[in-house]
């Protein structure tokens, strides 16, 4: 009988419900990019298993376009392999898949990788950062001083994200890496 | 033909000639003493062998020579457009004489006379385009098969180690057209027209990997494929339509049987099931041909109607298991007035046949038919539900429960409200949870997922080690086509259907979709990022496959709280595991197919 008042109150307590909703912390051009796959013709090429690396800006017939490239994984929590470029897409800000195909080649594991703190935080900022970057490079103008620091911040961040893709990364847009390293940034390493 | 295909068909060779051929290598020009010499063992080669082709390969041998001779003197310069442009002409009739000339008897090789029309031509291109005019040197045949075998050569010579691969694949490309047509002119079916069309689109998948490891011009090679790939999907697409109207209609008859049946208690049920287990089959044919046709002709131009023959598959299998409840419910009825069995009494087995698999898999002893749910029943009609696995382990007091059951913790928050019975739980994770297991391979979790629906249906027998059943499930999945390095989302459960399950599939899913399929219980085989469900890091999302087997629902307001999963990616699998609402949604990587 003691314990009937704390029953009670724990009873009362547990009528007030909380609603813990899900909610979206990803940008829709992060969502858009990270499910390019699904995304017809990437989705008749691409095994549902391969996912895509972050999308680089890419000038195609005079507009903005991004590419990515897809790679597979294996392994279990705590052991998990990456496996190095094995598709490539480029697709319009809007989504549109322009592009798809699968690399000859077998996969090629990719070195073990620590993640940097607050990695999704971090990327999820990165992501807006691409959106702004491709902006910038599609704009084709000179870029002003502040811009610089953002080219020189945005590639720092790139790098310090891309894993072991550094090389992949370099090699899907090479002409707006020139155009980082022409603005203060530097391509991944 | 539709229209698609028929403006595919006259536009390939427009863009095809549109086409800038690439400037030959200057490896290749280097070869022209060695394409000499192999031009005139060939034709020696031909002589002995086919007496009666003596004559032509000769006179083939001497044309093409001269034609290279007067190519040369082009690209150093001397010759006009119109020059250019008659010498391209006649290397096109060379080609298509070649291609007219048979091969010698014991010979497997390219056609030799090819490699001195491929260097010719290059040459010829190179003073076209000097002149501005590439294309003019670029000869134009309307026959796909002599541009198929010039492109052929053009690229053993550019790239010598991988010519055998590309042989293989032109002569799997005229052979299939052949059979193609074949297929067409003896009015075949859907299955036999099946592997011939998966086939002709799975060249393609072949053909780019290796087209990028050499600079050739190949799109003779890509017409003939494109062409093969064209003929198979004209013949493919009435077939499927004709199965999916089969299916409907099939599926409205079984429907009137029913509503007789359940008037008129003389009206034996069997008659309802020996209807059910053909339209199994119908399904799986219809099921088959709609993922097929949604990937070979994409999705994205409601023109070719793939999203729409998706959907009316999608329908037919909800119709189906809608009156496989239906006639269950009577069955057991009819047998309770009859005092014959007790409640839940489902006898599987019937006249009906299931379709086995061509891969020779060991499926249960008993077939399955339309009103057979074996350990699955619907909640009511069959057998009780086995007891949902538990959120968190152990026992825990009652004030505990109602401190827990507003927690900012999900799992906790969930686990209180359920020991409170303030919860129900749809779906059959109980059921399900024995039967999960750690996939072996790589790439296998869709495939792992199927197994252990298999298993709890009685489809696939328990006794034998799940692992052993994946292997042989990736086998038929990569002879079906429906695996590669990975699953298609189009093909996730295909396996299913390929057993006689009726299969709701959603590769393109929106969430209201998938709540809903979760709120009614359904067993859904989900594309899910792993990071998000492992709560791992990794620097890019790890797509993989889940088996969502219940869902946990508060009574008051109908909050979906969690749901339970069978997860064949982590050592011990995770059987039965609780994920939260919230951290489902955020790993759910947008397809699912609902197994009904």
């Amino acid at each position: 009988m003691r314990r009937l008042p704390l029953l009670l109150l724990a009873a009362l307590w547990a009528c007030s419900k909380p609603v813990e909703e899900y909610k979206e912390e990803r940008s829709p051009f992060q969502l858009t990019a990270e499910r390019i796959g699904n995304e017809e013709p990437c989705s008749r090429l691409i095994p549902g298993e391969w996912s895509p690396s972050y999308p680089v800006p890419s000038m195609r017939s005079g507009r903005l376009a991004y590419r990515v490239f897809f790679s597979g994984w294996s392994g279990r929590p705590g052991a998990i392999t990456l496996y190095d470029a094995q598709g490539d897409a480029a697709f319009t800000p809007e989504g549109k898949v322009l592009e798809c195909s699968q690399r000859p080649g077998d996969r090629k594991a990719l070195p073990a990788w620590t993640m940097p703190e607050n990695f999704e935080v971090r990327v999820r900022a990165l992501y807006a950062s691409i959106e702004e970057m491709g902006r910038l490079y599609a704009r084709g103008m000179p870029v002003g001083d502040g811009d610089r620091e953002r080219v020189s911040a945005f590639s720092r961040e790139f790098s310090a994200l891309s894993a072991g893709y550094a090389a992949s990364y370099r090699s899907l847009s090479p002409e707006f890496w020139a155009w980082v390293e022409k603005n203060g940034g530097a391509a991944p390493r | 033909m539709s229209p698609l295909l028929l403006a595919a068909v006259f536009l390939l060779p427009v863009c095809a000639s549109g086409a800038a051929a690439p400037p030959a290598p200057p490896a290749l020009l280097l070869q022209e003493p060695g394409a000499r010499a192999a031009a005139d063992a060939y034709a020696a080669e031909i002589c002995k062998q086919a007496p009666d082709s003596c004559a032509e390969a000769q006179a083939l041998n001497a044309d093409y020579k001269a034609v290279l001779n007067s190519a040369t003197e082009c690209d150093r310069g001397s010759c006009a457009l119109a020059a250019i442009e008659r010498l391209a002409w006649t290397i096109g009739e060379l080609d298509k004489r070649d291609a007219a000339l048979p091969l010698p008897p014991n010979k497997k090789r390219e056609r030799a006379f090819l490699a001195l029309s491929v260097i010719a031509t290059s040459r010829l291109t190179a003073a076209a385009t000097r002149l501005g005019k590439p294309h003019s040197g670029s000869p134009y045949s309307d026959d796909p098969r002599a541009r198929a075998q010039k492109g052929l050569a053009g690229y053993c010579l550019a790239s010598p180690p991988n010519c055998g691969a590309m042989r293989s694949l032109v002569d799997e490309g005229l052979s299939l057209a052949g059979k193609i047509k074949a297929c067409a002119a003896s009015k075949c079916g859907l299955e036999a027209a099946d592997p011939l069309v998966t086939a002709a689109h799975g060249m393609f998948g072949r053909f780019f990997p290796l087209d990028k490891l050499a600079s050739a011009d190949t799109i003779g090679i890509f017409i003939l494929l494109n062409n093969a790939n064209i003929q198979g999907v004209a013949l493919y697409s009435p077939l499927a339509d004709g199965a999916v109207v089969e299916l409907a209609a099939g599926t409205d008859r079984l429907k009137r049987n029913l509503d007789l049946a359940q008037k008129n208690p003389a009206v034996p049920l069997t008659a309802v099931e020996d209807a059910g287990a053909p339209l199994l089959e119908k399904h799986r044919l219809a099921a088959r041909a709609a993922d097929r046709l949604s990937l070979f002709l994409g999705y994205a131009d409601p023109k070719n109607g793939a999203e729409a023959r998706r959907n009316k598959v999608n329908a037919a299998a909800i119709k189906l298991s809608g009156l496989r409840a239906r006639a269950l419910a009577l069955r057991t009825a009819n047998e309770l007035g009859e005092d014959k069995a007790g409640p839940g009494a489902v006898a599987a087995g019937g006249a009906g046949r299931a379709p086995s698999s061509p891969h020779g898999l060991t499926l249960s002893a008993t077939p399955r038919t339309l009103l057979d749910r074996r350990l699955v029943p619907p909640p009511g009609a069959g057998r009780p539900q086995a007891a949902a696995p538990p959120i968190l382990p152990g026992k825990q007091r009652m004030a505990h429960n109602f401190f827990y059951a507003n927690s900012k913790d999900p799992v906790k928050r969930a686990d209180a409200l359920r020991r409170l019975n303030r919860t129900k739980t749809v779906g059959d994770p109980g059921r399900y949870a024995p039967h999960a297991f750690s996939q072996e391979g790589d790439d296998s979790c869709a495939v792992a997922a199927q197994v252990a629906v298999l298993r709890a249906h009685g489809l696939l027998p328990t006794s034998v080690d799940p692992k052993i059943q994946e292997r042989a499930l990736v086998s038929e999945a990569k002879g079906l086509g429906y695996m590669k390095s990975g699953t298609a989302p189009e093909y996730t459960g295909s396996l299913l259907i390929e057993r006689g399950m009726l299969v709701d599939k959603h590769p393109r899913g929106k969430w209201p979709q998938l709540e809903s399929a979760l709120r009614r219980g359904g067993i859904i085989q989900a594309s899910v990022d792993a990071r998000a469900l492992w709560k791992v890091s990794a620097p890019k999302p790890l797509p993989h496959s889940i088996l969502v087997t219940g869902t946990e629902i508060a009574k008051k307001g109908g909050e979906i709280l969690g749901v339970y999963i069978n997860d064949s990616g982590i050592d011990p699998p995770g059987a039965g595991k609780f994920v939260p609402l919230a951290q489902f949604q955020a790993a759910w990587f947008g397809s699912f197919a609902e197994i009904r």
